[in-house]
């Protein structure tokens, strides 16, 4: 359909009447099709050209002029919504699926961050998502596990195999039953699977978060019918609209980066189970230059080759709320080993972790930062069980 | 067939799948629109909660826009405000919405014994007799009723709601299920006082939740429902949007029609539905019906007629912007389409 077959110039009026605005309209070839003069128009006035989309395509330009920059932003957002809205309704029968042909464009478009708020909103149109909605992003990262035979690679259909795989696992999703028509997934890159998870708004935003474990696991649950795939999940921070589905992405991949490193057999990380790795990965730089890098720098001078046992020691201990017996339990070995170790450990590193709350969570903060920053070896990198 | 039906003879017809003279044309959700409430002389603020002005400005689909039935609920907020939500009433151009709801908790709702005797019960039930005095045997006088799901949200807030479906499900199936007598009543009181058919209006569509909470939190509740009020006329269950891939469930309900949005495929919907249930819809109103041209208007109803819809009516609630002569297109079509092959539709 034409752009001058849309009821346009009447809309034009209808905003120019309200703002007191002109408005001029050119079609995709920049030919003009109708001029709205402002009240009292004079060339002075600012104006802004801006693009009108459909189904993601640009079929139109206009030009609002306006007495002031106010008046003109105004104006010419609220023509820009209405021309779009107007574009979008008016097409034939729009007859779609939830979650198709638009999903990984509209997702590729939402993380990569190339395309401009307009051709966002534009695709987000065409899917007839809800823009008032809060979001939150949950992000499964796949791994598929491909038997080798040997020092050979031969092909066994692990390749072919995959591909089945990957497509399976959408229509699992698709059939999940808590998703519903304004949710959208998508893969992103080799293996991530990316869901925008929609919520309306004023919700209880700490309940939202209670449904989105809640979800997370389905999917956790629905992920084991796939043996071949091992699988981790996480999910962003809700914001409202579909502008910060991208922080929202980035955040569940930070937070599956860093469950990783502490509890990598653990499939669903959320914030609360990795709570202190999560404080420890944003710690303020004066913590970490005059308290962490001083104290590590101590132990590493004055500790001997056994530092990462000690240090094991005094934070499985501090897990255990400085309960010693538990802690000996948890690491096989007798009450008054562990006794002189976090004795040795209080020496080196002069933090009285026994007696005093501050000192001990430094400590817990001293083992995750070494953890985190592999400053020990990478042979036992696992810590204590995970709170899931 | 010789002699032409009158509405109500067609209607009731081919909501029992008998043979009609053509197809009817049915506003199971409201068509009041800008110029009928001004050639009623009624306020469309006020035609929501007075017996006298639902029923002058309902029978405006007959008079004026020549559809085969009348319905004198306008809006979906009635139950809810008659159990104590606040709503605004809205204006002339403007469809009411509630501003606050009732609930805290679910469990704080309790099914008050005088609910039928509420101002808002008693006025619908009103219009429904002034109209079944109007037009006695003439015009198909449709009920309507909004079901416990949406009623749910009205109450409790669709965001809390949809939440607790996920975090809550047995207390809200139990929340849902003391839900049900309030639209059970007011359905039956309906038909008691004259309605010939009903809309069950339940918005358990695509956007909101899935097909499978449908089916583990309504299906069962829907079928109930449609036991319940057999005996006492045809009840269209009415959801907007997207329910393509919820429609078999809805077909198992034991509603005898369902209203059917334009964003579904109409011949898809009607293979899926195999006459379990029949298709009532599904002209599209943003488009078609608010800036399409009477061509337009027509060749949509006539592709409707031909894919499966068994009663022309506008997709949803109208917005009350639409012009006469587009909804006097519609029905006009309608009366000019013969209904479509009954090979697929089963009979009563």
């Amino acid at each position: 359909m034409l752009l001058k077959e849309y009821p346009l110039e009447e809309l034009a009026k209808g905003y120019s009447g309200l703002f007191g605005a002109g408005f001029q309209v050119f079609d995709q070839n920049r030919e003009p099709l109708f001029t709205v003069m402002g009240e009292g128009q004079e060339e002075t006035w600012p104006s802004e050209n801006r693009t009108l989309y459909q189904e993601g395509r640009v079929v139109g330009f206009f030009q609002t002029a306006a007495p002031s920059q106010e008046k003109l932003e105004q104006a010419s957002g609220a023509f820009a919504i209405g021309a779009g809205a107007m574009l979008d309704c008016k097409r034939q029968k729009p007859n779609l699926s939830p979650n198709e042909d638009w999903a990984p464009a509209l997702m590729e478009a939402l993380l990569d961050g190339q395309k401009g708020k307009e051709e966002i909103l534009a695709l987000a149109r065409q899917a007839e998502l809800d823009e008032s909605r809060l979001r939150a992003t949950v992000c499964v990262e796949l791994d598929f596990e491909i038997n080798r035979y040997f020092n050979i690679n031969l092909n066994l259909g692990y390749v072919s195999l995959r591909e089945n795989l990957r497509t399976e696992l959408l229509e699992k999703l698709r059939r999940n039953q808590y998703l519903n028509a304004q949710d959208f997934f998508a893969y992103y890159g080799d293996n991530h699977l990316v869901l925008s998870k929609s919520f309306f708004p004023e919700t209880d935003s700490a309940r939202i978060y209670l449904a989105l474990d809640k979800i997370c696991q389905s999917i956790q649950a629905d992920l084991m019918a796939f043996p071949l795939m091992d699988a981790h999940i996480a999910y962003g921070n809700l914001y409202a609209g579909l502008e910060q589905v991208g922080q929202s992405y980035a955040e569940a991949t930070e937070i599956l980066s860093l469950g990783k490193i502490q509890h990598p057999e653990v499939h669903f990380y959320t914030i609360h189970n990795i709570l202190i790795d999560n404080i420890c990965h944003f710690l303020h730089p004066q913590i970490i230059s005059k308290i962490l890098l001083p104290t590590l720098a101590k132990l590493n001078r004055e500790g001997g080759k056994d530092l990462e046992s000690l240090l094991r020691c005094g934070e499985v201990f501090v897990d255990c709320c400085m309960d010693c017996t538990a802690a000996a339990a948890r690491l096989y070995m007798h009450r008054n080993t562990l006794r002189t170790k976090l004795s040795k450990l209080e020496e080196l590193t002069g933090l009285n972790f026994t007696q005093d709350f501050s000192n001990s969570l430094i400590l817990k903060l001293l083992a995750v930062y070494a953890r985190q920053n592999h400053i020990f070896s990478a042979s036992s990198q696992t810590g204590g069980e995970p709170d899931v | 067939m010789s002699d032409r039906m009158t509405p109500r003879e067609r209607v009731m017809a081919a909501a029992a799948g008998r043979e009609v003279d053509c197809c009817p044309a049915i506003c199971p959700t409201s068509v009041a629109n800008l110029e009928c409430m001004k050639s009623t002389g009624v306020s469309f603020s006020r035609s929501h909660t007075d017996g006298q002005m639902m029923a002058d400005l309902a029978a405006a689909a007959y008079t004026q826009l020549g559809f085969d039935t009348v319905m004198p609920y306008f809006s979906v907020c009635l139950e809810a405000s008659a159990l104590g939500c606040q709503v605004y009433w809205g204006n002339k151009g403007i469809m009411p919405v509630i501003t606050k709801n009732l609930l805290c908790s679910k469990e704080e709702f309790q099914y008050p014994k005088n609910f039928l005797d509420r101002p808002e019960c008693k006025q619908l039930l009103k219009a429904i007799r002034l109209l079944r005095q109007r037009f006695g045997t003439q015009v198909a006088i449709i009920g309507k009723v909004v079901g416990p799901w949406t009623l749910a949200y009205h109450l409790y807030g669709v965001g809390n709601l949809v939440l607790d479906t996920i975090l809550e499900p047995e207390e809200t199936k139990a929340f849902i299920q003391a839900l049900l007598p309030v639209s059970l009543e007011l359905a039956k009181a309906q038909f008691e006082a004259g309605a010939d058919l009903l809309t069950w209006a339940d918005h358990v569509t695509a956007d909101i939740i899935s097909a499978e909470v449908y089916r583990e939190f309504m299906l069962p509740v829907h079928k109930t429902a449609a036991a319940r009020l057999q005996s006492y006329g045809p009840v269209i269950l009415h959801t907007c949007g997207n329910v393509m891939d919820r429609l078999d469930l809805m077909a198992q309900s034991g509603f005898r029609i369902f209203h059917i949005d334009s964003r579904n495929s109409i011949r898809r919907a009607a293979e899926i539905a195999q006459g379990r249930i029949l298709l009532a819809g599904a002209v599209n109103n943003p488009g078609t019906l608010s800036h399409g041209s009477r061509p337009q208007i027509y060749r949509e109803v006539l592709e409707n007629v031909q894919d499966g819809i068994t009663f022309v009516a506008p997709e949803c609630a109208l917005p009350p912007q639409v012009r006469n002569v587009s909804l006097i297109e519609l029905t006009k079509a309608a009366h000019r389409c013969q209904p479509c092959s009954r090979k697929n539709l089963s009979q009563d």
